[in-house]
């Protein structure tokens, strides 16, 4: 029986009978998935934008890190970095 | 019969939205699609129609080359659960729109709970232990309701 159950339900995402497909939709309606499966094209992509963001994230720390040298060497303060 | 040209036309779709179901990688998909379809052509004059409907004798091709490809690129548990049934040949089994709509009818005559659990199993394929998180029920009481709903099930398929 299991395994009957299993083909009728594979075959079902070969070629859809309406009926069941209502019947699916209706459970899927009840109990949404949690997490959502990312195909490789939008993990790659994910990966990227991660990237992007860490390089973004150091750009800005560097930046802010040098404006502040700018303003202590105004100032007359030398630090350590500012030296360097 | 269809000629090869109107089987591709008419199965295509069919065909690689299954196997993309299946298959997480587009690339792979596109190139099993392929590969069945060759296959197809190269079988096309084996098919016997006493035997199958065509889209039967397609769908069995698809997944078994879906079951190929896993055993051929990853480890052997890997392959969905769904698709795992070795012994199985179309010949002892009725797949056909149908046989579809008999279970739909069957499904519908279940209570709810015993409904979510069988589509929750083996269309969504979660065991018994995750199905039970998801209805908030003991691990006991889903294997229990399981077992309840695939005898209501026997008695109608």
């Amino acid at each position: 029986m299991e395994n009957k159950l299993a083909r009728l339900f594979d075959y079902q995402k070969f070629s859809p009978n309406d009926k069941l497909a209502s019947i699916i939709a209706d459970v899927e309606s009840r109990y949404p998935s949690d997490i959502e499966v990312l195909s490789d094209d939008e993990l790659g992509m994910l990966n990227a934008a991660g990237s992007v963001d860490a390089l973004m994230k150091r750009t800005a720390e560097k930046d802010s890190k040098n404006s502040k040298n700018a303003i202590r060497s105004k100032n007359g303060v030398h630090s350590k970095n500012a030296l360097t | 019969m269809l000629t090869k040209e109107e089987i591709y036309t008419q199965y295509r779709d069919k065909v690689f939205g299954y196997v993309r179901n299946h298959v997480n990688s587009p690339e792979d998909a596109e190139d099993i699609t392929s590969d069945i379809f060759v296959k197809i052509y190269s079988k096309l004059d084996t098919y016997d129609e006493t035997k199958a409907s065509l889209s039967t004798w397609i769908y069995s091709m698809t997944s078994n080359t879906v079951i190929d490809f896993y055993r051929t690129n990853h480890v052997h548990s890997e392959i969905p659960e769904d698709l795992s049934d070795e012994g199985s040949t179309i010949e002892d089994e009725i797949l056909n729109n149908e046989s579809l709509e008999l279970l739909a009818d069957a499904l519908g005559k279940l209570p709810q709970e015993l409904m979510d659990i069988i589509v929750l199993r083996y269309y969504k394929g979660l065991t018994l232990q995750d199905i039970a998180v998801k209805m908030n029920l003991s691990y006991g009481v889903a294997k229990l309701r399981h077992r309840e709903a695939l005898g209501k099930l026997r008695e109608m398929l």
